[in-house]
């Protein structure tokens, strides 16, 4: 399996760029597209300093069968649009509960990735691999959830509207990934990145990711609800997220083979808001 | 807080991402309720206190090759049904995990306790954990240097789920943590061995009679005394640094096999071991490498002098596991059992059947590959032995059905140039598997 929590943390980053879009409206036409993924890749992935939130996803495939993954997700910043630390608790299926999953991301080197499944007590660990792989069986990609680093890209601002930059992506590296480029559409006013298409060679779109539901969570602007489509397979998972909290006060102990082993309960209670 | 959120939402369908209304449209809100379950505000906790969870599995595992000694064509016809519920709060973890099983080789009914633990936290930096548990700590991938927690051998060759390869321990364990290193301190008061092969379903080779036997009889071992002295300790000091993680290990017990003989008795029985090591994984060459090194002190056995018993060995194993393209990943180890003061040992067995080598070499690869978002997962585990000159093959189609069902299908190969050697005694276990698995 491999960590959802990445994506949620991304896409509530997201939203946190349509706000602060919003608010810089007047100026915004002047910005650089550099400084406009700089920003939606902050608020994607990283508001406030940590956070905790519970997700569900429902996978339905081609033919319309489903299936469910529930789970909590803790996150740490070390540095501000650097490196992260993720803990990912599963609830369901119920032949993964316990299962724990551990994440150190790093921009400059091989993320750090554990997995702990409960039936062997086994802390495996998981080599980096590739990033544009199912995530947990969904139809999120493991990079869809930690994030894709802004250097692996080049970035070409190719619209304003009133409301969004719409931002063409193109790899440096094409060998690396399945795509030949992917559009972003980032809110002017958040920053938020509310919708992302992927396009093969032959330019045709077979990938989408929306951004469905934003709230305002403890002052970030947080997309609550998101869909992946494979528009290959008519396959897509939808995701939600509820108990979203910011600035917990997360020690960095809790990311620890500790936690893998002996889930860090007050960490994983919901809070009382 | 409320206007806000009306505010995103509105600028989102009417002028932000049209895509996003049609969708909305066409799948409706419903999309949204139906998950199977209440999935309320704010409870105490993410999830329910007892829940029960469990699942039904059947395996069947047909033997490949005519054994000489054993008729029974079935290695495993079984039939099991799991219950098992977990709790944490107020600082303390329960976990139960229980079996009931039907044999259909032995026409036996069975129940077993898989978990059934306590855990609190008595300290901030400490945690204990009391009861029947799984346990596992090591780097190798099926490859054991220094756990020496039992596993059940008889499972693993049968065609049974992984997880049973692992057997539970009646343990104490205590876990402390640290700046400067963190500690695991496990003591089983009983000892508790392998379930090893012992003739019955799945023949082995008795260096006593010289050839590959099956029950009746079956292999008889002596245990070691069940007073409080008797028991296994087993040590674990680690730290992870800069995500390299460093592990000493240390083990004071017996053999988890029946490897030596008593002459007086006329009886095999569990020698004493004891055991150091150390080892060390990280990130390297685009993925994970290890390297893992346990000297076993056979202490009854120390100098090699006593043909009847094992000889000190060590033990090195070195692994890396990358992916080699998008889901396909592959794992190579190589292990090595070097058998110290050899010629003692070689000087009182002059058979080579009668002795192990000097140098044991072990070659292994995992080959997987993860298709249709890991629902069908194709694998093969490799091990072979250029010393030994034997091999064991394990191919396995794993097919996922929404979250309720699982199939597998697959094999366990065996077999060798010798009758005598760790997988060449086992090639007529050799058998087909398929397993169905309903998860509730």
């Amino acid at each position: 399996m491999k960590p959802l929590p990445l994506l949620i943390t991304a896409f509530r980053g997201l939203t946190f760029l349509l706000l602060a879009g919003l608010a810089l409206q007047g100026k915004a036409q002047e910005l650089d597209v550099n400084t406009i993924v700089t920003r939606a890749n902050h608020v994607a992935f990283y508001q406030g300093e940590d956070g905790r939130a519970e997700t569900r996803m429902k996978i339905v495939d081609g033919n319309g069968r489903e299936q469910l993954r529930q789970f909590t997700i803790l996150r740490k910043n070390v540095e501000d649009n650097g490196d992260q630390m993720f803990y990912v608790f599963f609830q369901r299926p119920s032949d993964v509960r316990r299962t724990a999953f551990l994440v150190k991301k790093h921009l400059d080197q091989d993320d750090d990735r554990w997995l702990y499944l409960p039936s062997l007590d086994l802390v495996k660990r998981i080599s980096a691999g590739d990033k544009r792989t199912s995530f947990v069986g969904s139809d999120f990609y493991y990079e869809d959830v930690s994030g894709r680093g802004l250097q692996e890209d080049r970035h070409e601002l190719v619209a304003t509207t009133d409301t969004h930059y719409k931002v063409k992506n193109t790899p440096l590296n094409p060998d690396a990934v399945e795509f030949e480029y992917y559009l972003v559409w980032i809110n002017k006013d958040t920053f938020m990145p509310e919708k992302t298409e992927y396009y093969d060679a032959q330019g045709k779109m077979y990938r989408s990711i929306e951004s469905l539901q934003v709230e305002d969570i403890d002052g970030f602007p947080t997309t609550t609800r998101m869909k992946v489509s494979d528009h290959r397979t008519a396959g897509y998972t939808l995701s939600e997220m509820r108990f979203i909290k910011y600035n917990i006060g997360l020690p960095d102990e809790v990311f620890s083979e500790r936690s893998l082993r002996t889930p860090p309960q007050q960490w994983l209670e919901r809070p009382s808001r | 807080m409320a206007h806000n959120i009306r505010r995103y939402s509105k600028r989102r369908c009417c002028a932000l991402v049209p895509l996003t209304c049609l969708i909305i449209s066409a799948h409706g809100q419903d999309q949204w309720e139906d998950w199977g379950d209440e999935w309320d505000e704010p409870a105490a906790a993410s999830e329910p206190r007892f829940p029960i969870n469990g699942f039904v599995e059947a395996t069947g595992s047909y033997r490949t090759r005519d054994s000489d000694v054993l008729a029974e064509e079935w290695v495993a016809q079984d039939l099991r049904g799991r219950i098992q519920t977990f709790y944490q709060g107020s600082g303390v973890m329960l976990s139960y995990k229980g079996e009931v099983f039907y044999d259909g080789v032995d026409h036996e009914l069975h129940a077993s306790n898989r978990e059934a633990f306590v855990g609190f936290t008595p300290h901030s930096a400490v945690d204990v954990r009391v009861g029947r548990q799984i346990l596992t700590w090591g780097t190798g991938d099926l490859v054991f240097l220094n756990d020496f927690f039992p596993k059940n051998w008889v499972a693993f060759f049968s065609g049974f789920d992984q997880q049973y390869l692992k057997a539970p321990s009646d343990a104490l364990k205590v876990s402390g943590y640290s700046q400067w290193f963190n500690l695991d301190l496990v003591w089983s008061p009983e000892f508790d061995p392998d379930n090893f092969i012992t003739g019955n379903k799945l023949v082995y080779f008795s260096p006593l009679a010289g050839e590959v036997v099956a029950a009746p009889p079956e292999l008889q071992a002596e245990g070691p005394g069940t007073n409080l002295q008797d028991g296994e300790l087993a040590l674990r000091l680690y730290k992870t640094i800069r995500g390299i993680e460093l592990a000493a290990y240390a083990y004071h017990g017996y053999y988890k096999t029946p490897e030596g003989f008593d002459p007086q008795r006329g009886t095999l029985y569990f020698p004493e071991l004891s055991s150091l090591g150390a080892s060390i994984r990280g990130n390297a060459l685009g993925g994970i490498s290890n390297l893992e090194y346990a000297y076993w002190d056979s202490r009854e056995n120390s100098d090699g002098e006593n043909p009847l018993l094992p000889n000190p060995e060590s033990r090195f194993l070195v692994g890396y596991e990358r992916e080699l393209v998008r889901n396909l990943t592959a794992s190579f180890q190589y292990y090595v059992e070097y058998t110290h003061d050899y010629d003692n040992l070689k000087a009182r067995r002059p058979d080579p059947a009668q002795r192990p080598r000097k140098v044991r070499q072990l070659l292994t690869t995992r080959w997987t590959l993860s298709t249709q978002q890991s629902n069908l997962v194709y694998s093969a585990f490799v091990f072979y032995s250029p010393s030994d000159e034997d091999y064991y093959l394990i191919p396995n189609i794993l097919y996922r059905l929404g979250d309720q069902w699982q199939f597998n299908a697959g094999a366990n190969l065996l077999g060798g140039e010798h009758d005598y050697t760790q997988f060449g005694q086992l090639e007529t276990n050799s058998n087909l598997y398929a397993r169905a698995k309903f998860i509730f």
